[in-house]
């Protein structure tokens, strides 16, 4: 009977675990993990087995160092922190140890003792609790077939694509995604696999979709096949017809359009329908980030964090300090930059202090408080910061205000350090913009006392629903419980608001509830004068503004502000932005 | 001289390979014997594979044992470093 091979649409599902949709060849990845053969040999071929291992481990490493170097050129600095363990993991003593002593005693080969040895460590680590960690296996995978191949002395297939390829695989080693030419290859299909898998992570740091747990999925497709491949959905088509080709290009036109749109918009003021401007800013951190400020539409920087510096210098100079201060308002005036003053718990500047770690740092000696602590320190940074206010527009706020005296305190020290500059000969702005971030409960319901002190709020609602709910979000046990539309929260904010409105004080969110899409009704209708978000999500949060009306909004924020259930509230809120602006939406 | 402290590992992904890679960095300059123990179970400091397999999370507590002539050092300098959360930024 004559072979009729199947020309019909195949559906996979998986987990998606990186979004986006790529329609290619696939080519599939062969696993070469196979078992080698249990060889005896003879007690006078031990020291040359031993020969052998050295051998393959020193070649492994000159591949591995050649590997980085390449990888150096690239740019790529994460992937290179990978192979500095994997060179650990190759001379780590221990194993070396056991395997030399394993094969002198055994009388097995080399290959064997190995990779038994290896292998064992791989499904220890396999069966950890924590997820993360569980994934990690890959590594010791990854180091293993480096050696056994040198072992058998064979090459490593040299892999070049003529066209776009999806990537089938068992797994994905580092060593597999390095070499990859990422111009070709524009998504992964994996058997096996997580969230924490290492191709997950790849794939989602290059923004291409990726799908695991499509078990058996090697076996039944082979290279060369035309399919295609959805992140977003978990879905892997085989042979897909026309039909489904048509409608996914037809959701690629419309992002690709909304894309384009939200982006020609994005240097546009965000107004509402009925007039209400909002202000709309970054987040920032790093120098690296404001080529992408510019672009992103942001009217001005809410939060600039301050405190990588000191993570690796703790005794940063002022010099250091105005130095990358004044380099940051240079690239970004004429917008406002709002620096937010060290937030850091008091041990990451005096190891000494580390050497008794708080019980509850959480509660503890960080931020303001430790700048009002160490004078001399608040001093240099401040005076770091007014002398960057004479290149452009700045505001300085603090962290971690849990009332009006530490605000008092705290410009106290800013008034001297302004004195001191202007008899060293600066010339400083006369206003310069002075905030505290409303982060503990206690100030947010003394908002109203802390007010005439400061000329603008920033809710940080990372940290204020945390302290308000008392939930660490980072604890799974009690993760569920953060919720940000808990009336609990919104009361708060709302009182801020008050406050604000009440002393003439612009009230500003930078914490993540600022950019999620589906609150902003609510937002605007709390009354709030200024979102402060990741630089990614400006465009879309301006377009949502400009396509909401205040009214309804302040109708909807009177409404919730009555409810008592978290999740209602949020529906509400859901409601609003899905007549407003659907396409906007996940 | 023999030193013992307990930490509690604070960094987001525990010791996952790059902190334990970091911390294997760190305990090999030091010429003491260095040993890490959670739930019973010791590993050597220096050996890669011994910390990845220790699989120290987030809020679980370790046992730092160090033993030699630079014991005090090495103490100091691991311990701050897993302080620190061997630098891992959220």
């Amino acid at each position: 009977m004559p072979f009729i091979p199947d020309t019909s649409e195949r559906l996979w599902r998986g987990l998606p675990v990186s979004s986006g949709v790529a329609e290619a060849v696939v080519h599939v990845l062969k696993d070469e993990f196979d078992e080698p053969a249990e060889r005896a040999i003879e007690q006078d071929e031990v020291d040359s087995e031993l020969v052998r291992l050295d051998d393959a481990i020193a070649a492994t490493k000159n591949e591995i160092l050649a590997l980085q170097h390449s990888i150096e050129e690239r740019g790529d600095g994460t992937e290179a922190d990978i192979f500095e363990t994997h060179l650990m993991l190759l001379e780590d003593i221990t194993v070396l140890d056991h395997v030399r002593k394993t094969v002198r005693n055994k009388g097995l080969s080399v290959d064997f003792v190995y990779y038994k040895l290896m292998r064992r460590h791989m499904e220890a680590l396999r069966g950890v609790n924590d997820p993360y960690l569980r994934e990690r296996f890959i590594d010791i995978k990854d180091i293993t077939q480096r050696v056994m191949r040198h072992l058998r002395g064979e090459q490593r297939a040299e892999l070049s694509f003529d066209r776009p390829v999806i990537i089938v695989a068992h797994d994905l080693t580092p060593s597999d995604t390095v070499q990859l030419d990422r111009s070709k290859v524009m998504g992964f299909a994996i058997e096996t696999g997580s969230m924490n898998s290492h191709a997950a992570i790849i794939a989602r740091s290059l923004g291409m979709p990726a799908v695991v747990r499509l078990h058996g999925l090697c076996d039944e497709v082979h290279t060369g096949e035309h399919v295609l491949l959805d992140g977003s959905e978990g879905l892997f088509i085989q042979r897909p017809s026309p039909e489904t080709l048509a409608r996914y290009r037809q959701i690629e036109a419309r992002t690709e359009a909304q894309e384009d749109l939200l982006q020609a918009l994005a240097s546009q003021p965000a107004v509402t329908l009925d007039g209400r401007e909002i202000c709309v800013g970054a987040n920032a951190e790093f120098v690296d980030e404001l080529d992408s400020i510019e672009e992103s539409g942001a009217e001005e920087v809410g939060l600039f964090r301050t405190e990588i510096v000191y993570l690796e210098d703790p005794d940063a100079s002022e010099e250091a300090l105005s130095e990358l201060y004044i380099e940051v308002v240079q690239r970004l005036t004429p917008r406002l930059v709002i620096f937010r003053t060290l937030d850091l718990g008091g041990d990451k500047l005096d190891p000494r202090l580390a050497e008794e770690p708080e019980p509850n740092p959480f509660l503890g000696w960080r931020g303001i408080r430790v700048s009002l602590g160490r004078k001399d320190f608040f001093k240099r940074q401040l005076r770091a910061l007014l002398r960057a206010s004479c290149h452009g527009p700045i505001g300085i706020m603090f962290p971690m205000v849990s009332g009006v005296e530490e605000v008092c305190a705290a410009k106290i020290v800013l008034q001297e350090c302004r004195e001191e500059l202007e008899r060293e000969g600066f010339a400083i702005p006369e206003k310069i913009q002075v905030g505290a971030m409303i982060e503990i409960p206690s100030a947010a319901v003394t908002a109203d006392l802390i007010a005439p002190e400061v000329d603008f709020f920033s809710l940080g609602t990372n940290d204020l629903i945390q302290y308000s709910i008392a939930v660490d979000r980072l604890n799974e046990r009690v993760a569920d419980l953060y919720q940000s539309t808990h009336p609990g929260v919104l009361r708060m904010i709302r009182m801020v608001v008050d406050a604000g409105q009440r002393f003439k004080v612009r009230t500003c969110m930078c914490g993540e509830m600022a950019g999620d899409v589906e609150l902003v009704p609510l937002l605007v209708g709390l009354g709030l004068d200024e979102l402060s978000i990741a630089c990614g999500q400006v465009p879309r949060v301006k377009q949502a503004i400009r396509k909401l009306n205040q009214f309804d909004c302040v109708s909807l924020a009177i409404e919730a502000l009555k409810l008592s259930d978290a999740a209602e509230i949020r529906a509400l809120s859901r409601v609003l932005a899905v007549e407003a602006y659907p396409e906007l939406l996940g | 001289m023999t030193l013992e402290k307990e930490f509690t590992i604070t960094n987001k992904n525990g010791m996952h390979a790059r902190p334990a890679a970091q911390f294997v960095k760190h305990a090999s300059q030091f010429l003491c014997e260095i040993w890490m123990e959670k739930d019973e179970e010791q590993v050597n400091g220096k050996s890669i594979m011994g910390l990845m397999m220790l699989a120290a999370a987030r809020g679980e507590t370790v046992k730092l044992t160090t033993q030699g002539t630079d014991a005090e050092k090495a103490m100091l300098d691991l311990g701050t470093l897993i302080e620190s959360g061997f630098g891992d930024t959220e």
